[in-house]
């Protein structure tokens, strides 16, 4: 299949085991109370932890598959973008559509120094990019807002 | 696609609730004792292979057992189909690798399915038509959803296989499976493709979640069997020990704490193997319609005690479950850090704990959990006061359940904790521990009944060796009807040339009477003073006329390191005539139905050697109706011998009835305890004149002493120099 050649920054990973780690550590505090308090007596002890093991697995994985996925690509009439973990999206947004675009940066992203870039049609927002670098996001902010509006290049 | 993922959730649903009801069932059965069946393995495989896959216990009732064995086998089989079933969710024309496509196993498949069919006739042909009454105070309705389950399961893999068939999907030649091609030509064949696609659809549907609802129910009826039976096969008793032996009570007087408890107080006094027993009893009610004591009137059960208990459990388990844990605090994997370990078990402080696991019951609703004793409150004392021990419950069990364990536990309670016991039972119990006989006769009166026979006494005149010793019992030494016996056995011994001594004064109740009786202290401390009487003499084999002290000496004195072969004096006697020892010199003309005792038919499987003594004898037996292993009890057994028996019918009125009613001249048997119940019965029945209760030793002496030399003295004995 014809995917985007760009792939995102490596650190976005390590962004989005964070993440998962702190919405699995939440399960796991509120499953050590559970098990604490033995709220599921007579049912295994140790099973209020199971939703932060399921969250655990997934935040562990999920990150890989989807930066295997994560694609983008600057073509000559469109931004093109491949993502998703289990079922695969690919995107092609033609700059005459596009509106504008905005770079953001949450507190995680200015820690790992990443920025989500984000296309704006006349439907609204048409697509997302996290995890590029500051730099990179910025340049390719500036790029699109050259060429929106125009049939190509 | 919708389809798979909604099976597959389904699936994962149904196993998930399995799962957890297995978990709590685990967990309530952690609440009983510890106790080790993990010894033998070997011959437990062989139990399980015979008693769970060979069917054998269910098997002594032919209808019902038929019926059980095509439903049983069918379900091994038709795992296959299971598998196949849910295997073609996922693939279309799913075979079972190296031996899905293989004709005779499609044709085995397709007979079992017909077999279950037949066995759920056969089912509810009983339940519904025959209605006996062991079912009385079983779940009817449970036992008939089951069945109508299994019937479901049947018939939709019957639709499954022949809509497979006539789309051509089937794994096997179709004309191997013949009942499945037979639908198939008859309803699909003609069907188009994509009818036949709905009704296969439809089919597989039934079929699994049939099966998954099956899955979870199992969990909270007694169809709990299908899992536990195997596995209660495998640790019952019978591996490591005779099926008439008592289970060993540890008692250690001095260092019993206040909190020790002798036998079972309480639910979780249990061990572990009798709340297994509880789990897999699938209310047959087999042990209730052999029970002497349901079958006259009184108020035991096995059935139903065994059902209460689990009730019982069921009930209070939440509860304990819940103190149990919040006690203990969870279980800490060892590889944890030991100062996360250390940080955890010391939790929150004290008073905050309490607070929050009061808080955590105000919000959650703490289980009611009352700390009821068994007795009164769930089991009531004269329920336990009305087993003889007789061991029909148990032999005839198709699961291996033990009843009596159950009931002795609650005596030895009661007995030595509560001392809480029928009023009567004072007496004997005070005559076992000062007079070593239950009579409370004199020591020195053991030797009465061999006044006029010159028989050796061990220790006494030096003589000796002796080919074995004849340990006469209390019975045989001290109850009139019964020195006749022991005097027959006597001189039917001198005539065969057997050089025999007694103990005299120096034997001692063999403790059985204690032990089932529930004072297993007093037991102890007679078996161990016999025992050292017998070591002290050097005795290796024994010989008894008493059943009991047969039974106790053989399978239980190996308990406290008394080891000696012993033999009952039916065996002793039918083994000397087989050597020739004994010449029989007429036949006995009066015609004879033995009476087995249960202590040997059934917890010592010995019924062939008292039909050869009578075969021998020449005498015209007829067998009573409940004969052999299945024998019934004469009520003496289990200590009732020196109980009231205040409620229904009397056991031995039943008994002497039943022997009576086949219009015999003799009713012969091979225990004094069954002599006298026996005898009583047939005077208070009025039928002395017509009929009379003889031991078989007394039976045999008139065929081989028959010219009236019974009255000369014993004279024969042989002493060494």
């Amino acid at each position: 299949m014809n995917l985007p050649a760009r792939r995102l920054d490596p650190k976005i990973r390590t962004l989005w085991w964070v993440t998962g780690g702190i919405f699995t550590l939440i399960f796991a505090i509120a499953g050590a109370v559970g098990v604490a308090l033995d709220l599921l007596n007579p049912f295994p002890r140790y099973l209020p932890l199971l939703p932060a093991a399921f969250s655990g697995a997934i935040a562990a994985i999920l990150p890989l598959l989807r930066y295997r996925r994560w694609r983008y690509e600057l073509r000559d009439k469109d931004l093109f973008v491949s993502k998703g973990a289990i079922s695969i999206e690919i995107t092609a947004i033609p700059f005459d559509r596009m509106q504008f675009s905005e770079t953001s940066q949450g507190p995680l992203d200015r820690m790992f120094a990443l920025a989500k870039l984000t296309v704006y049609t006349a439907a609204g927002k048409a697509g997302t990019i996290p995890g590029l670098n500051e730099h990179e996001a910025s340049e390719l902010r500036d790029e699109l807002s050259r060429v929106a509006g125009h049939s190509s290049v | 696609m919708v389809q798979k993922i909604a099976m597959t959730l389904i699936i994962l649903a149904s196993l998930g609730l399995f799962s957890l009801r297995a978990w709590q069932l685990l967990e309530y059965l952690m609440l009983g004792k510890p106790e080790n069946r993990f010894d033998n393995i070997g011959r437990r495989i062989a139990r399980d292979l015979r008693v769970a896959f060979g069917q054998q216990k269910i098997l002594q009732w032919s209808f019902s057992g038929v019926m059980h064995v095509m439903i049983y086998w069918g379900f091994l089989v038709l795992f296959t189909t299971i598998v196949e079933a849910f295997g073609s969710v996922y693939v279309t024309g799913f075979a079972l690798p190296f031996i899905g496509r293989w004709g005779p196993l499609g044709a085995m498949q397709d007979v079992f399915v017909v077999a279950v069919l037949v066995g759920i006739a056969m089912a509810f042909y009983i339940r519904r038509v025959q209605r006996p009454g062991r079912f009385r105070g079983s779940h009817l309705k449970e036992a008939e959803y089951i069945l109508f389950a299994i019937t479901g399961i049947m018939v939709t893999i019957l639709g499954l296989r022949a809509t497979e068939i006539s789309l051509g999907h089937f794994p096997y030649p179709r004309n191997a499976a013949f009942a499945s091609n037979a639908v198939a030509s008859l309803a699909f064949d003609r069907l188009g493709a994509e009818a036949g696609r709905a009704w296969n659809t439809i089919f597989l549907w039934w079929h699994s979640l049939i099966i998954l609802g099956f899955l979870v129910y199992l969990g909270y009826s007694k169809h709990l069997h299908i899992i536990t039976s195997t596995l209660n096969v495998f640790f019952s008793s019978t591996a490591s020990r005779s099926p008439g032996a008592l289970r060993k009570l540890d008692i250690d007087m001095e260092a019993m704490s206040e909190t020790d408890v002798l036998g079972a107080a309480k639910i979780t006094d249990l061990s572990w193997k009798q709340l297994l027993d509880t789990y897999t009893c699938t209310e047959c009610g087999r042990c209730q319609s052999a029970c002497p004591a349901w079958n006259t009137g009184k108020p035991l059960s096995p059935k139903l005690l065994i059902m209460d208990l689990r009730d019982h459990l069921f009930e209070q388990g939440p509860g304990l479950l819940r103190a149990k844990r919040d006690a203990e605090g969870p279980p800490l994997p060892p590889w944890l850090p030991v100062r996360l370990r250390r940080f955890i078990r010391r939790g929150p402080p004290a008073k905050l704990r309490k607070k929050l696991l009061e808080v955590r019951d105000s919000v959650l609703g703490a289980p009611t959990f009352e700390d009821k004793p068994l007795n009164p409150d769930v089991i009531d004392d004269e329920v336990i006061w009305s087993c003889t021990t007789c061991g029909a419950c148990v032999s005839s069990c198709p699961v291996d359940i033990e009843h009596i364990d159950v009931i002795m536990d609650m005596r030895r309670n009661l007995v030595m904790m509560e001392s809480r016991f029928p009023k009567e039972m004072q007496t004997a119990l005070t005559n076992l521990e000062n007079s070593g006989n239950p009579w409370g006769q004199s020591q020195q009166a053991r030797l009465d009944w061999t006044e006029g026979l010159d028989i050796p006494v061990l220790g006494e005149d030096g003589a000796g060796p002796y080919e074995v010793v004849y340990w006469v019992g209390c019975a045989g030494a001290f109850e009139d009807r019964n020195k006749k016996v022991v005097r027959s056995f006597a001189r039917l011994m001198n005539e065969a040339g057997v050089t025999f001594a007694i103990l005299g004064g120096k034997e001692q109740c063999n403790g059985d009477p204690a032990r089932r009786l529930g004072q297993e202290h007093l037991f102890q401390t007679m078996a161990q003073t016999n025992i050292e009487t017998l070591d002290g003499f050097g005795v290796k084999k024994v010989v008894t006329a008493c059943p009991h002290c047969f039974n106790t000496l053989k399978n239980e004195y190996p308990q406290f390191g008394g080891n000696y072969q012993v033999k009952h004096h039916t065996e002793f006697l039918a083994d000397l005539i087989k050597e020739g020892r004994l010449k029989i010199k007429r036949d006995f003309e009066q015609s004879v139905a033995y009476h087995d005792p249960c202590y040997m038919a059934r917890h010592n499987s010995s019924v062939k050697a008292p039909r050869s003594i009578l075969k021998s004898a020449g005498a015209p037996v007829v067998e009573m109706h409940r004969h052999s292993e299945k024998t019934f009890c004469c009520g003496a057994g289990g200590g009732r011998m020196w109980l009231e028996e205040r409620i229904g019918k009397k056991v031995n009125i039943d008994r002497t009835d039943e022997a009576l009613a086949l219009g015999v001249d003799v009713i012969g048997v091979g225990c004094p305890f069954c002599h006298v119940m026996l005898d009583d019965g047939v005077k208070e029945r009025g039928a002395d004149d017509r009929a009379s209760v003889k031991d078989l030793a007394q039976i045999l002496e008139e065929v081989v002493i028959p010219d009236g030399a019974k009255m000369l003295p014993l004279v024969g004995v042989q002493k060494a120099p």
